[in-house]
């Protein structure tokens, strides 16, 4: 049985549609990552979880109550922090024994619930020391025990590590993960970082203009995107506009600029079709030599970037588009540099096709 | 002709050292990142040479002139905050302008200037549009312009992509480069993002404690760091202590905890030394390889990162390393508990003396 669930939740902000028919289910103990760009409705979908907003329209359960009008501190479940808003006046343990303390717990027992969960959270030993004595991991831990102690079951985590350090940030993930895992407590994490998501989810929501777009773990969400818009949100990859010319039993020809041909393995378009040929920078490889049952495209080297681990290229093609391409440097792979002539290749199975969007490609892939 | 020097600029909060006798020149049309924990000092070096701070000991020199006590209006820079700062009431094309139409210059130079750069940063909106109207990405680069319309050959910007999403912020970064050099303008990056720094510059320094750590070309510093905290704070790396057991003509051989023996490339130590080894996760591959290190453990735990998987490995001696594998086409990965033979190569082992103050303090990000 699911511990929170949403059905048909609606919130309107003045004309803004801010969550629009939102049904959603989350198992007890399930980590779920809310992932979408700024201005989806996904901080509006973890307030209204917490009752700190209403919903205009939709029920909200929790276990088996409706907890719609029910306010925060009574969703007594749910606990939400943001920053680890700790009280910068108050010691780890007077922090930690916040929320048994407010609700009048017998001494004992208060005692008893706060030492129990810093020991948890390793931290015992610091139990007199202020937030601004700890570094951002422990304040972090702090704030989770501080959580646990008032009972929470349900974590509500909004951008968590927002203010960090970007190679700080990918420790302290795991390490959260890892806690929460172990307490069996269920999270709901808000981010806009896709490799966040992918790293500790146990299941993504991607929500876009206030919808759910498309729901799965992260192998599901980066291996099957339902649209354009997840597989550009998620990952990235060239976006190909083009016709289908040609199409028999292995696969179909898809026509792009410059009467340059793909091949594709998809036949679930029809000729004359306006398509979208979608493939991931990983699966672009660049060479000297063309490369047997692949597509292969003659390019240069626009722009080569280290990118830490990887190498990015940018390859402009013979008929005036660039593609990208991004190369996990193993050891001796070869790279290349900036004006080099190169062979762009990719094979026809790793190439997903779409229906020409309505409102037009830039608008499903657009960043800035 | 901006050539940035900075000799022993030192500055102090009061017990805090924040910049430490920092020495850096920054080349004409160079485009150097500084990178480094909170704390480190990398904002302040920025304030220092945009004179928005004054350094307490030390000399400044931008094009050869000693800028120390000088204005920021004229010490002849460009500069962009991380934090947006358009005039919410103006428009686009009045806020690029702002700068030139205050200090009085000719209407027609202006206004050519103001249409090169609108056309130099590819605003796709209005320039009749206000701020708020504009998407984050195209409101930096308007800043951008912005600060560029100071004909200024100098560019400062700090954390000037910290304020945006993930995705737009990828976009950005080949946009201001290209910029940067389109322009052949001499930039200086402050950022959080190693990522970005890495594929951004010419050059990246590492700072930490107020102290220049290292600095280097991104490929150089992410494949042959000089020490172990730059090793970590590029990219990720495993880390394994042990004590040089002989050293060879093709390097050192190093015994690990529990009898396990690696071959490191390096031979700047000798017998005996206490030294900590680190290999990168993605140096390591599947499967036994001549002349390469063979170690073998079982799976602990695989993440799947989009097209990459990274692979927890016990080793027989408890430490647990990572390994990060490309998913291709109808590769077959091992599954938890199953045991694997890894190869890395002598070439891809990088080893350090064992610091000092103990390996987890080097290795500390805070």
């Amino acid at each position: 049985m699911p511990l929170v669930r949403l059905v048909n939740v609606t919130k309107r902000f003045g004309k803004i549609v801010a969550l629009d028919g939102i049904n959603l289910s989350i198992k007890d103990g399930e980590y779920v990552c809310i992932l979408g760009p700024t201005g989806a409705g996904k901080t509006t979908l973890l307030r209204i979880i917490a009752g700190l907003l209403e919903p205009d329209e939709g029920e909200i359960y929790i276990g088996e109550k409706r907890v719609n009008g029910v306010p925060p501190e009574e969703r007594n479940a749910v606990y939400m922090f943001q920053n680890f808003a700790l009280f910068p006046h108050m010691n780890v343990w007077q922090n930690v024994s916040f929320g048994p303390v407010i609700k009048e717990w017998s001494p004992q027992k208060i005692r008893n619930v706060t030492s129990e969960v810093l020991g948890m959270v390793r931290l015992g030993e610091r139990r007199d020391a202020y937030p601004n004595e700890l570094s951002g991991g422990m304040q972090q831990r702090v704030a989770l025990a501080r959580g646990i102690a008032a009972g929470a079951r349900i974590l509500l985590l909004d951008e968590p590590f927002g203010a960090l350090d970007a190679r700080l940030r990918v420790n302290l993930r795991t390490q959260l993960r890892s806690l929460v895992k172990d307490q069996g407590l269920t999270t709901i994490h808000v981010t806009h970082d896709q490799e966040e998501a992918l790293m500790v989810a146990d299941r993504i929501v991607i929500l876009r203009e206030g919808r759910i777009e498309q729901i799965g773990s992260p192998q599901e969400i980066y291996n099957n995107p339902q649209s354009i818009f997840v597989m550009s949100f998620v990952g990235g990859a060239n976006f190909i506009d083009g016709v289908v010319s040609n199409m028999d039993n292995s696969g179909s020809t898809v026509e792009i600029r410059g009467r340059l041909y793909i091949r594709v393995s998809d036949t679930t378009k029809k000729i004359g079709e306006r398509v979208v040929v979608a493939v991931r920078r990983e699966d672009v490889s660049l060479g000297k030599s063309r490369r047997r049952d692949f597509n292969n495209l003659v390019g240069e080297v626009e722009d080569a970037m280290f990118v830490g681990g990887s190498m990015e290229y940018m390859v402009r093609l013979e008929n005036g588009m660039s593609i990208s391409s991004r190369i996990l440097l193993e050891g001796g792979s070869k790279v290349f540099r900036k004006g080099d002539i190169v062979i762009v290749s990719f094979h026809p199975d790793e190439c997903r096709v779409f229906p020409y969007p309505e409102r037009g490609l830039l608008k499903e892939i657009e960043a800035i | 002709m901006p050539e940035v020097k900075l000799v022993n600029v030192t500055k102090r909060y009061g017990r805090i050292v924040a910049n430490d006798h920092i020495n850096l020149t920054i080349k004409d049309k160079e485009y150097v990142s500084v990178i480094g924990p909170s704390g480190c000092g990398k904002t302040t070096l920025i304030k220092n040479i945009a004179g928005i701070i004054e350094p307490d000991e030390g000399e400044i020199y931008i094009g050869g002139r000693l800028v120390n006590k000088v204005p920021i209006e004229d010490r002849g820079i460009g500069y962009v905050f991380q934090n947006i700062a358009l005039f919410p009431h103006m428009t686009v094309w009045d806020n690029i302008t702002y700068g030139p139409r205050v200090r009085g210059y000719l209407p027609e130079e202006t206004e050519s200037l103001a249409k090169e750069m609108i056309e130099m940063i590819k605003v796709s909106a209005r320039t009749d549009a206000y701020p708020d109207e504009l998407s984050g990405g195209t409101q930096q680069k308007t800043a951008v312009a912005r600060a560029l319309m100071t004909r200024s050959k100098l560019l400062l910007l700090d954390e000037p992509l910290g304020a945006l999403d993930l995705k737009v912020r990828a976009a950005l970064r080949y946009e201001l480069r290209r910029i940067v050099k389109d322009l052949g303008l001499t930039a200086l990056h402050v950022t959080h993002d190693q990522e970005e720094a890495m594929s951004i510059s010419d050059r990246v320094v590492v700072m930490r404690k107020g102290k220049i750590v290292e600095s280097g070309k991104p490929l150089e510093l992410y494949m042959r760091p000089k020490n172990i905290f730059t090793a970590n704070f590029v990219g990720e790396a495993n880390f394994l202590e042990g004590i040089i057991e002989r050293v060879v003509e093709k390097g050192s051989i190093i015994d690990l905890r529990g009898g396990l023996k690696i071959v490191s490339r390096d031979k700047n130590m000798k017998v005996g030394d206490r030294v900590v080894v680190a290999f990168r996760p993605e140096f390591a591959f599947l499967g036994k390889k001549e002349g390469e290190n063979i170690l073998s453990g079982n799976i602990t735990g695989i993440v799947y990162l989009g097209s990459l998987v990274r692979l927890h490995i016990e080793l027989p001696n408890e430490n647990i390393i990572i390994i990060k594998r490309a998913l291709r086409f109808s590769e077959s990965l091992p599954k938890i508990g199953e045991k694997v033979t890894i190869s890395v190569s002598p070439e891809n082992v990088l080893m350090y003396p064992y610091p000092e103050r103990g390996l987890s303090r080097e290795l500390s990000l805070e």
